[in-house]
């Protein structure tokens, strides 16, 4: 088997290749004729990638995770990436690919072009021959995978259980992460423009789309005293980046349900704020909690298992029972390669999940 | 900044509350006529749709929230010309605020559901207890022959509540039935079968309503034979203490330990919101009265109705609101078949705001 450090060094070489390949330029173009995603978010999720994803950063990562010292063998780890948000799954990627496992990928019908462009590269390499992905979970049938990762909820987790298993797409005592969060939260004592501009980041980017994006906003400011100011950096994001969607019927129905019931609500386009109700059914409200410290750390144990991160605008901030959830709003939608969903790193709990087998 | 306006439009919900005592059975229609809803309503030669468009007409004008709720959906009386154009208010405005007609100075009966302690009950402010008395007795004569039935109500659940409006309807029920046979069972005591005996004997039929979870409670000691004619209503609560149970699961076990057939175990469907009922009797399809219309709405677009046989949010218009909102959003799912007749499949869920999801059903 070859050892971690020359993987790094191969999945850092096709990135190169990739980044400057006609293939990932066909997959953006198809990508983005077919609406799934707009250019700036493909754009800014590769960016992302190029400056995460280094040499060094995936040595400190394998060796944070112990993979010098770990005895790896012969593993499938299936991977059903979701497609909410352009190249979600490329952190699950590049973790088995570090592992030394073999991947079996199930690519989203939503994504179905940029991680395969990847892939297709790193095929290339006789080395690689571990790596093969479908975009049809049927096609994994009998698979008899060890592991399988992936990111659901509720009904869904159900359903896929039930579904790989019907298939034999795993073997009968099969490992599994699954990732439930759905949304993060920020605690908004500042509202200089550096702030606002963060949290608009925070909001808007991927369409709001992902489990880092801010759905929930506590805040010792009333809305009034800062929404105006949000709402003009909102609209200078969105005329650099022009957003795919437009307001919903949805979304239009909880502002006539607030009118009619006279809640403290403002829309700007098709982004709905509002002052408590916490519903948290709708990608395109944005939910204002006016309150301290205290407030936001209750919040957060109530959405206990549905809160990804818990954002702040300064350094000193921490929430009891999450610290390791607490991250600078500007990180946001820029996370390191090694970041913890639901916190758990990945490529961590391949090692561990294996390690005497 | 491009914030979304909707059109600003005189807000007339101040200017035309009717300020004249007078019973609520009569109120004024918005050309000043006075209208006895409570003929009107449950009066057959009207059709349907008439009807709910002077309902829509009537709430517009004099119920300040839907009215407001009608605005911002772009919605009034000059551009809604069919009930499938009226918006329907979330049903949690029963929660939020209280959903009623400015000319009510002082309700009837007031309603709340029995909620959590972190949950906020609903109220329904209910102006005219006649429409309410109406409502459950004209609707359950739909499907029952009232003159040969005798009615218990077994409400564990129930009992803490004393705004429940199930209650009240099973309370009246039983008080307009004059065989005396008709009453509360105490709780926790098994069924009296010498009386179950008696009541057969008179030739009257026994009709037990009750939340789901009690009936299965009352099961734990002993097994039932009760007579092949009684009707078993359950009234909702799937979700016991023990175990989450599917309707055609618990009238199975229903059947079972009360020594009847399935089709003997009948369903009710109703709420704090609504003043009418629905009834499902044998089989899971709910049957409305003619003055309640069901309809299935898509939960990403609730002015859009579903086809026949998809699965939405339930839609419901039951005129028998009329003091309140008759226009309500469920946050219950269903299905609908040609017929009219819907199924009830559940709450409705939302648990994937924005984050990552693997979608069997996207494959």
């Amino acid at each position: 088997m070859m050892h971690w450090q020359q993987q790094a060094e191969l999945i850092t070489k096709a990135l190169d290749v990739w980044f400057s390949s006609d293939l990932l330029q066909q997959a953006i173009e198809r990508t983005v004729k077919e609406r799934l995603f707009t250019h700036h978010d493909i754009q800014y999720s590769l960016d992302q990638i190029r400056s995460s994803v280094t040499n060094n950063s995936l040595t400190k990562w394998g060796n944070e995770a112990g993979l010098d010292s770990a005895s790896m063998s012969d593993k499938t780890i299936l991977c059903l990436h979701a497609g909410n948000l352009p190249l979600v799954g490329f952190q699950d990627v590049i973790a088995v690919m570090l592992s030394g496992y073999k991947y079996a990928g199930k690519v989203s019908t939503k994504d179905p072009y940029l991680i395969p462009a990847f892939l297709d590269i790193l095929k290339e390499d006789e080395v690689q021959k571990r790596i093969q992905y479908n975009h049809k979970l049927d096609n994994y049938k009998g698979l008899q995978a060890d592991a399988v990762m992936f990111s659901g909820s509720g009904e869904s987790i159900k359903e896929v259980r039930n579904k790989i298993k019907r298939l034999n797409s795993v073997s009968p005592c099969y490992k599994s992460l699954i990732r439930t969060a759905g949304f993060s939260m920020v605690y908004m004592n500042h509202k200089d423009k550096k702030s606002l501009k963060a949290l608009a980041e925070a909001i808007l980017r991927y369409e709001g789309k992902g489990c880092r994006s801010v759905a929930m906003i506590v805040s010792p400011f009333k809305p009034t005293e800062v929404i105006e100011r949000l709402g003009e950096l909102m609209e200078e994001y969105w005329e650099n980046n022009p957003p795919l969607k437009t307001l919903s019927p949805k979304t239009k129905y909880r502002y006539a349900y607030n009118k009619a019931l006279g809640k403290d609500q403002q829309i700007f386009r098709h982004i709905l704020f509002q002052q408590d109700g916490l519903e948290l059914d709708n990608d395109d409200i944005i939910y204002w909690a006016q309150g301290d410290v205290d407030l936001a750390q209750k919040l957060a144990e109530s959405n206990l298992m549905r809160i990804q991160n818990i954002y702040t605008v300064t350094d000193n901030l921490k929430l009891l029972g999450f610290e390791d959830r607490m991250a600078p709003l500007a990180s946001a939608q820029s996370p390191p390669i090694s970041w913890k969903p639901d916190g758990f790193d990945p490529l961590d709990w391949l090692i561990q999940t294996f390690q005497n087998e | 900044m491009k914030a979304y306006n909707p059109p600003a439009r005189l807000d007339l919900c101040n200017t035309l509350i009717n300020s004249v005592a007078i019973p609520y059975t009569t109120t004024l229609n918005p050309k000043g006529k006075m209208r006895d809803w409570s003929e009107y309503i449950f009066d057959p030669p009207h059709n349907f749709e008439e009807k709910a468009l002077h309902v829509f007409d009537h709430q517009f004008y004099h119920n300040c929230h839907f009215h407001n709720f009608c605005r911002a959906m772009e919605c009034d009386t000059g551009n809604v010309n069919t009930i499938n154009g009226i918006p329907l208010l979330p049903m949690e405005a029963f929660r939020d605020a209280a959903i009623l007609g400015k000319y009510v100075k002082e309700p009837e009966l007031i309603f709340k559901s029995s909620g959590t302690t972190s949950m906020k009950s609903s109220v329904h402010y209910v102006a005219a207890v006649e429409m309410y008395r109406k409502a459950i007795l004209e609707g359950l004569m739909r499907f029952y022959n009232l003159d040969d039935l005798v009615f218990w109500g077994y409400v564990p659940g129930y009992s803490d509540n004393p705004n429940s409006s199930l209650i009240w309807m099973i309370n009246h029920l039983i008080d307009q039935d004059d065989s005396d046979m008709s009453r509360f069972l105490p709780l926790g005591e098994e069924l009296d079968v010498d009386e179950i005996s008696d009541i057969n004997d008179s030739g009257k039929q026994l009709l037990i309503f009750g939340a789901a979870f009690g009936f299965l409670d009352l099961l734990k000691e002993k097994k039932y034979i009760l007579p092949e004619n009684t009707i078993i209503m359950e009234t909702g609560g799937m979700k016991t203490h023990r175990r989450q149970i599917s309707r055609e699961a618990l009238h199975k076990e229903l059947a079972n330990g009360y020594g009847l057939k399935t089709s003997q175990i009948h369903s009710e469907y109703g709420m704090t919101e609504l003043l009418s009922q629905s009834y499902a009797t044998g089989g899971s399809w709910y049957k409305t009265p003619p003055w309640l219309h069901v309809t299935i709405r898509d939960p990403e677009n609730p002015m859009t109705i579903m086809a026949e046989g998809e699965e939405g949010l339930i839609g419901i218009i039951d005129l028998a609101n009329v003091h309140s909102c008759s226009f309500l959003l469920t946050q219950d799912v269903g299905v609908q078949n040609g017929e009219g007749d819907f199924k009830v499949k559940g709450r409705w869920r939302y648990s994937n705001l924005r984050g990552c999801n693997f979608l069997v059903e996207e494959e």
